[in-house]
């Protein structure tokens, strides 16, 4: 190492670059000291306060990021970014703010004060947002086991003790066994760094640059590809793909509502960031992606059949969540493969991306409701709950029709076009097989969505009683405002998409980050 | 007034309307009255002015073309691209003129929480306009999507006893067959160099090619035409398909009723005539064998199930279900006459299955009762009612002076080269005669059954009312005009059919 190295890490400390984090983890400190002096009144407003930061801060960051995306890679190679690790950051930041306000009314029609819940949020949107950004093996590891931990606390909640308890400790031991995997797959490839490391100018064996020449320099090596394997297979079990996938329907339905909007919502979209990172050119992984095509092929086939199938005799609604979270994750992977198949293809993440807000949104819409209708037991929530829903209350069926209807991929919901475009670029791709397999996915899977919104609709045949304790919460103005807003963008986006499908990702733009991350990293190197 | 800009405000209008009638007129039952009429009649109003004003342009036949780029055209190739041709103004008008009769139906029906029954119902209507109405092969999937979640829900909500099953057994078939002709069409976007999903385009390239385009997968050339011919089949009901049909029919309440049966389910004849002979006039040749069977199975096998009917309103639906072979027998005689038969079948069999599915329930109301082996004598009772019936039977096996007669002319002309086939289709014939005449006598003739006499007497039974009279009237107005005009609407099916099969074998 000589000074000029050092004078490069100097350069690329840019803290400007994260802060977004920093306003994150500076507002959950502000609340927990809020906590600490403010009286039992003055607490109340504190949810509406972390609510409103978000939302600001989401506001300036869709602002920056119509103006102008940095890219580049900082911090001596831990932290890069460009379109694809912003519209995840973007992607963080929406989910986390919606699930605040979902949130709120979820622990006021408790009665539960929790602060806390708020702090930790932010600071696990701050973690997530770190994550999406990595480019470094140890930056990813300690960012994952922070959002481990936040989510364990998350969960572990005031709001119903004992589930919450038996939730917490599904997902600890989980989440335990992934991060071992996750770490015996780093340690396999950073062992071979420095086994193999003659011929390649590898300064740190941690960087994402220096694993991508590792592999594929060496990607004919058993232990290298062994190492990726478990790399993968940790990250998939993060996000929940089958067969890695019995958690997460045990934790949606135990977890509190938002929690498991959290869980569904944002798990996605890191799982996903990161394999993208890992798999793009230039990324740590990107020589194997050949050989990944037939692992990935087989999970996402499984994801979507088992997500599909085992929704279908389901009547608690958190866990049909939950099975359709693996089914949509197993389309993600989906588009995925395509990628990997055709790795210049900007146009397939911009469908990715689509497929993800897509999603978000409609999920979200749907999680609004239950937070409302849930009722008392929040782990106990039936399809028979929400029986004469449209009667009692249209507002709230016309927004769980339109949430469940593009979660289906019916026509004209934001749903239906991404699903779409997805089987245009599998076909594109002439994957035959598991384009039929999505079909069917397609077919299984709207039998329960069209049963859910049956319930809703329908009247009763018999002679309906509605539970005694079941109550529900009436909505205030501003929540519905916000979900009237989403349940239109639902609908715009189904009907004009407009720059939305190029606004992500440009892919010239990306292609420009990738060659500058490459260019630095040899600066690094020199 | 610009035809196009008429022909696009006349799908948003009852889209707007409905929005208008759920949100701003609470409790407001008038309101919500002349806002669904205005709805409903807006459509038909616009039909046919455009018919009237119709005039295809010589190089692909489309007349009002109108596009707008939604965002997915440059990625893509798909954009809003509305226009008609002669098939698709013929099945426009259908759906308009079925529309408003519906709508009047709905508008005095007396449902509970009528803002979401008209709401819905003019969501339904302007999908169904859309379908007809859209160039774009991804809108007419898009349209028909549209016209899914409210077709769901009304059957679910105010449908008879065995409504859920109906709904969930229709929402799923609707929705896998619409995905599996999209996935066609998508297979058809890619293997020919067209990159685009607009049917001028498509057209052109093919006739470009002589209808023998290059294709990148050989394998796909071959077996496209059945994954499309499967999508289709399961939306047109056709034969080993068809179980959802009449159970929807039956079910759904008689505006739905009206509108399915009448228009919803000739969205997959239209993706036919439309997209598939004509793109796969060759490789049709290979299937019509397997199409004329399927067709005649549909014809004789339903038709027999529906002489065993004693249900009236099933017995409607198992002889709707039954009637579309006819059509289908028409697209798989493969000639111009054949096609342009099966046209004005659709629009005869769509406005007297509307009529017959709105008498039925009529008659339903007064005698409480569906069997209609329990009935008898009705016409001394209900003599408006039981003429409008009768004239509707009529009209629906193909009596001359209706527009079914045409049609079904057509079609047996068309099928002239293959006599067995002829045979059993006329045999057909007999049995749908058999059982609609069978139907008739025991229902209006004979005499009243005791228990239905003791139910009109504590009911002080009145005959038809004029919110019952003035859909009839309406559907029968039409009926009657092109049977006895029949080239107001042959004129542009003509044009329209043979600029699609200009460069047809035969």
């Amino acid at each position: 190492m000589n000074l000029e190295v050092y004078e490069t890490f100097t350069e690329t400390h840019q803290w400007g670059i994260l802060w977004v984090e920093m306003f994150l983890v500076g507002s959950a400190l502000l609340i927990m000291i809020l906590q600490t002096l403010l009286g039992v009144e003055m607490k109340k407003l504190i949810p509406g306060f972390a609510t409103m930061l978000l939302g600001i801060i989401t506001m300036i960051f869709i602002g920056v990021m119509l103006y102008e995306v940095p890219s580049g890679i900082w911090f001596g190679g831990l932290i890069a970014g460009d379109m694809i690790t912003n519209g995840f950051r973007l992607f963080l930041l929406l989910t986390s703010f919606f699930v605040c306000l979902i949130s709120m009314v979820f622990f006021e029609s408790r009665s539960i004060s929790n602060v806390q819940f708020y702090a930790i949020l932010l600071i696990v949107t701050a973690c997530m947002c770190l994550l999406v950004q990595s480019n470094h093996i140890v930056m990813l590891f300690v960012s994952v086991e922070l959002v481990t931990i936040g989510f364990y606390c998350l969960m572990n909640n005031k709001s119903n003790r004992f589930f919450g308890f038996e939730a917490g400790m599904k997902y600890f031991i989980f989440w335990g066994i992934s991060s071992t995997i996750l770490l015996l797959g780093i340690f396999l490839l950073y062992a071979n760094i420095g086994y193999q490391s003659d011929g390649l100018d590898i300064i740190n064996g941690f960087s994402f640059s220096d694993i991508n020449a590792l592999t594929r320099e060496y990607s004919e090596m058993f232990w290298i590809k062994a190492g990726a394997l478990l790399l993968v297979a940790g990250l998939f079990l993060k996000i929940g793909l089958a067969p890695f996938h019995i958690w997460l329907p045990d934790v949606c339905q135990i977890a509190p509502t938002p929690v498991t909007a959290l869980i569904e919502l944002s798990l996605k979209g890191v799982g996903f960031a990161l394999l993208l990172l890992l798999f793009r050119p230039g990324g740590a992984l990107a020589a194997l992606g050949e050989e990944f095509i037939p692992i990935f092929s087989v999970l996402a086939g499984l994801s979507i059949l088992w997500g599909s199938l085992s929704g279908l005799g389901e009547r608690n609604v958190k866990r049909l969540i939950g099975f359709s979270g693996i089914a949509h994750s197993g389309y993600l992977l989906l588009g995925m493969i395509v990628y990997i198949n055709e790795p210049d293809n900007g146009f397939i993440i911009s469908v990715m991306f689509f497929y993800l807000f897509s999603y978000l949104f409609a999920s979200l819409a749907v999680f609004g409701v239950m937070v409302h209708w849930g009722g008392d037991n929040d782990a106990d929530q039936q399809q028979e709950h929400y029986v004469n829903l449209a009667n009692d209350n249209p507002f709230f069926a016309l927004i769980m029709l339109t949430g469940l209807s593009s979660l289906a991929g019916i026509p004209p919901m934001a749903g239906f076009i991404a699903k779409f475009l997805l089987f245009m670029v599998t076909f594109e791709a002439e994957l035959w097989g598991l384009l039929t397999v999505a079909i069917l996915g397609f077919a299984i899977s709207s039998y329960y969505y069209f049963g859910w919104i049956r319930e809703v609709f329908f009247k009763p045949s018999h002679a309906y009683n509605s539970p005694k304790d079941k109550k529900w919460i009436p909505a205030r103005s501003l929540f519905k405002s916000f979900w009237v807003g989403i349940v239109l963008l639902l609908f715009l986006l189904g009907i004009y998409q407009g720059d939305w499908l190029r606004m992500f990702v440009n892919p010239e733009k990306s292609m420009d980050s990738y060659e500058s991350i490459r260019g630095t990293t040899v600066l690094i190197s020199d | 007034m610009d035809g196009a800009f008429l022909l696009f405000s006349s799908i948003v209008v009852p889209f707007f309307l409905g929005l208008c009638i759920l949100i701003f007129s609470k409790n407001r039952v008038v309101l919500q009255q002349s806002l669904a009429l205005l709805g409903f009649s807006f459509p038909l109003i616009v039909g046919i002015f455009l018919l009237w004003s119709f005039q295809p342009s010589a190089e692909n036949g489309y007349d009002y073309l109108w596009q707008f780029d939604l965002g997915l055209l440059s990625v893509v190739g798909v954009s809003l691209h509305l226009g008609l041709n002669g098939v698709g103004l013929v099945l426009y008008l259908l759906a308009a003129v079925v529309g408003l009769a519906a709508g009047i139906c709905a508008v005095w029906s007396r449902a509970k929480q009528l803002e979401w029954y008209l709401g819905l119902l003019l969501f339904m209507q302007s999908g169904l306009l859309g379908i007809f109405a859209s160039v774009d092969l991804y809108f007419l999937c898009f349209f028909h999507g549209l016209a899914l979640i409210p077709t769901f829900i009304m059957v679910g909500i105010w449908g008879g006893a065995g409504r859920k099953v109906a709904a969930m057994e229709m929402a799923v078939y609707l929705s896998v067959g619409s995905m599996l002709s999209l996935v066609g069409l998508i297979a058809l976007y890619f293997e020919i160099e067209v990159r685009s999903l607009d049917l001028i385009e498509i057209h052109r390239h093919f006739a470009e090619h002589s209808f023998r385009p290059e294709w990148r997968d050989s394998f796909l050339r071959d077996n496209l035409l059945a994954l499309l011919l499967f999508g289709v089949g399961i939306l047109i009901s056709l034969f080993p398909f068809h179980s959802w049909a009449p159970r929807k029919y039956a079910e759904a309440p008689c505006s739905v009723a009206m509108l399915h049966a009448g228009v919803y389910n000739k969205f997959g004849f239209y993706l036919l005539i439309q997209v598939v002979v004509p793109l796969f006039s060759n490789e049709m040749a290979d299937w019509q064998v397997v199409l004329m069977g399927l067709a005649l199975a549909n014809i004789i096998i339903i038709g027999l199930v529906a002489l065993a009917e004693r249900d009236l309103k099933w017995l409607v639906a198992y002889s709707s279900v039954m009637q579309m072979g006819y059509g289908l027998l028409g697209i798989a005689s493969m000639c111009i006459l054949g096609v342009s038969g099966t046209v004005l079948l659709l629009f005869g069999h769509g406005l007297s299955f509307a009529l017959l599915f709105l008498l039925a329930t009529a008659i339903h109301k007064r005698c409480e009762t569906m069997d209609f082996q329990s009935m008898g004598g009705l016409i001394g009772k209900i003599p408006i009612l039981s003429t409008f019936f009768i004239v509707a039977i009529f009209s629906s096996i193909g009596l001359p002076g209706f527009a079914n007669f045409w049609g079904e002319m057509a079609i047996f002309f068309a099928l002239g080269e293959y006599p067995w086939i002829l045979l059993l289709a006329l045999v057909g014939m007999i049995i749908s005669a058999t059982y609609s005449l069978r139907a008739m006598g025991a229902i209006f003739y004979g005499q009243t059954n005791r228990t239905l006499e003791a139910v009109l007497q504590r009911k002080k039974i009145v005959d038809m009312t004029l919110s019952e009279q003035a859909p009839a009237v309406v559907l029968l107005i039409f009926l009657f005009l092109v049977g006895v005009c029949p080239s107001l609407i042959s004129d542009p099916i003509n044009e329209g059919v043979s600029s699609l099969f200009s460069k047809l074998i035969r």
